[in-house]
């Protein structure tokens, strides 16, 4: 069961703001994938391995080759805010 | 604090040498303007796949074997969530559940053994650069390989531990893994302590300690930390579990002020990356490319050239030195006359360039002819090292330019017979000291045909000339 507390707290993982009416929404319907998911549970999957994606390839990697990218200009001029060549954001306290 | 014992384990970050970042083709360069090694993929944009740089895996296998670790035959990356703006995706590509290498040890000089928990591979985070009132974003470091080396709590004191950094940084720039420039941030060190009584074997409550940017400064924050736990602990209080920041100008550690619910991940798989193999021929070219180990160095350098002691630390400790030493050997033979230069002169004029070993650019044939003719007589001390200052970044040639300077030791006795006489003339005061018996006044002398042939004398011949001339009262 997943309460109005669990949801204020992936809310503040995520970094979002949810409001009582959204709190009582997301609770119901995460308790509802969580419920599926024990479902899924049920199954003995002892001796299988966890699957973690499902092209069956493996091995994609590039060499060490570096090479400026022609979008650095343009990212940065996407910043809701920047100064020079930096992005401004606001203070950030640890 | 005698009651206590000390527990330390150490959480060591270091960029790995690439060219290029590990998820993407930005270059990794250290000096580039705010913002410019910066591409949709290391920047989070939506859609965007990143793909893994091999190179990485070969340089953290490599370190995973020089650590003697166990290393996993597959391995795959997690995404560890947070929200910082030093990594804009939101999570950072890491490795939780499988690291690369795991059950590693680290046998330090002293015959210390640290077990290695784990070395697993990530990205590196941005820099924040904190305003007045707001803070501004270079994303250029953001997608750095980084590889993190985590020690077992098998360090039992603050001197240990310096001891263990400086070792395992010897290690990573001996395979060439990293350049371990703590400057640049390449080498970074987190450190868990924690105290228990003595002959506990249940570990005390830990305190993670952040902020040190010296192994220096890791030293002082640990040794401050035991302090404060045991004199905590003394008073019958208790040790809070908590994360604290040196503060190298108070020479204090403080808490750091954290949110309730921050340590909260939530890995989960990284779907955007595939499974990488780490197969046999990969981890037996990594092998092949570990090199000479320092332990191994050290003992050749006694073995094939004698070399102990001090002499032989600075070596060990200076690849670059010890690699341009073997070259010049193998050259002029004479292991003494060679050493000495170099770990006089030579490193002098080192220490005194801001680029340190990176700015030498005199080639050992070159080098080794500044020795050869210090032997030879050719060149005195002054002269040799005035030869060597116009070289050492240059290269130039030691022939042209001591024909150029007619630095050329004069030991022809015509050639400095009139600088002596004028020498003598002019210091009769020394003469009559001589006399009377003052071995030192000679000296003086010396000093004086030195300088009236702009050093260019030999000085052992202009000795003898004088001590001749004196006594033999022919001036």
């Amino acid at each position: 069961m997943v309460d109005k507390k669990v949801v204020e707290y992936v809310g503040n993982l995520a970094k979002i703001a949810i409001n009582e009416e959204e709190k009582l929404a997301f609770s119901e319907q995460l308790s509802k994938i969580i419920a599926y998911i024990d479902k899924l549970k049920e199954l003995d999957t002892a001796n299988v391995e966890p699957m973690r994606e499902v092209n069956q390839l493996e091995d994609a990697v590039r060499q060490d080759e570096a090479f400026l990218s022609k979008d650095s200009e343009d990212i940065l001029s996407n910043a809701p805010s920047r100064e020079g060549d930096f992005f401004r954001i606001p203070k950030v306290i640890d | 604090m005698s009651n206590f014992e000390t527990v330390i384990g150490l959480e060591v970050h270091t960029q790995l040498n690439t060219e290029s970042k590990i998820f993407c083709s930005c270059p990794t360069e250290f000096q580039s303007p705010p913002n410019t090694n910066i591409c949709p993929v290391c920047c989070g944009y939506p859609g965007v796949l990143p793909v893994f740089n091999i190179k990485a895996l070969k340089l953290a296998l490599r370190v995973s074997l020089a650590l003697n670790c166990k290393i996993n035959p597959s391995i795959y990356f997690e995404r560890k969530n947070y929200f910082y703006p030093d990594l804009p995706k939101n999570y950072q590509i890491s490795q939780y559940k499988m690291p690369l290498g795991y059950n590693g040890a680290l046998l330090l000089p002293s015959g210390k053994k640290i077990r290695i928990n784990r070395v697993h591979l990530e990205e590196d985070a941005g820099k924040l650069i904190h305003k007045e009132d707001y803070s501004l974003v270079d994303l250029n470091r953001t997608g750095t390989p980084l590889l993190e080396i985590v020690s077992e709590p098998d360090l039992s004191d603050a001197s240990q531990a310096f001891d263990y950094l400086t070792y395992l940084k010897l290690i990573l720039q001996y395979i060439r893994a990293s350049d371990c420039d703590m400057e640049k941030g390449s080498l970074r060190c987190d450190a868990n302590i924690s105290l228990r009584p003595k002959g506990q074997k249940e570990l005390g409550t830990k305190v993670e300690l952040k902020n040190m940017n010296t192994f220096k400064g890791v030293r002082v924050a640990l040794e401050y930390e035991a302090k404060r736990q045991a004199h905590v602990l003394k008073n019958n209080q208790k040790i809070n579990q908590e994360t604290r920041l040196w503060d190298p100008a108070k020479l204090k550690t403080a808490i750091m002020r954290t949110k309730e619910e921050a340590h909260d991940y939530r890995y989960f798989p990284e779907p955007d990356l595939l499974n990488i193999t780490v197969g046999d021929d990969l981890i037996k070219a990594e092998s092949s490319n570990l090199g000479e180990l320092p332990l191994a160095k050290s003992k050749r350098f006694l073995d094939d050239y004698g070399i102990s002691g001090k002499e032989l630390d600075i070596y060990i400790s200076n690849i670059n030195l010890a690699d341009f030493f073997e070259e010049v050997v193998k050259i002029y033979t004479k292991v003494k006359e060679v050493s000495n230069f170099l770990l006089g002169p030579f490193l002098e004029q080192i220490n005194n360039n801001k680029e340190g070993f990176s700015a030498v650019k005199i080639e050992a044939e070159n080098f080794s002819k500044i020795v050869k003719y210090f032997s030879q007589g050719r060149l005195n001390n002054l002269t040799a090292k005035k030869v060597l200052s116009l070289s050492i970044f240059t290269n130039e040639d030691i022939d042209e330019i001591i024909d150029r300077e007619k630095l050329t030791q004069v030991s022809n006795e015509d050639e400095l017979l009139a600088f002596v006489s004028e020498a003598i003339k002019e210091n009769p005061k020394a003469i009559s000291e001589f006399n009377e018996g003052k071995q030192q006044a000679i000296q003086f002398l010396v000093g004086q045909v030195m300088r009236k042939t702009k050093g260019k004398a030999n000085p052992k011949l202009a000795r003898q000339m004088l001590e001749k001339t004196i006594k033999g009262g022919s001036v």
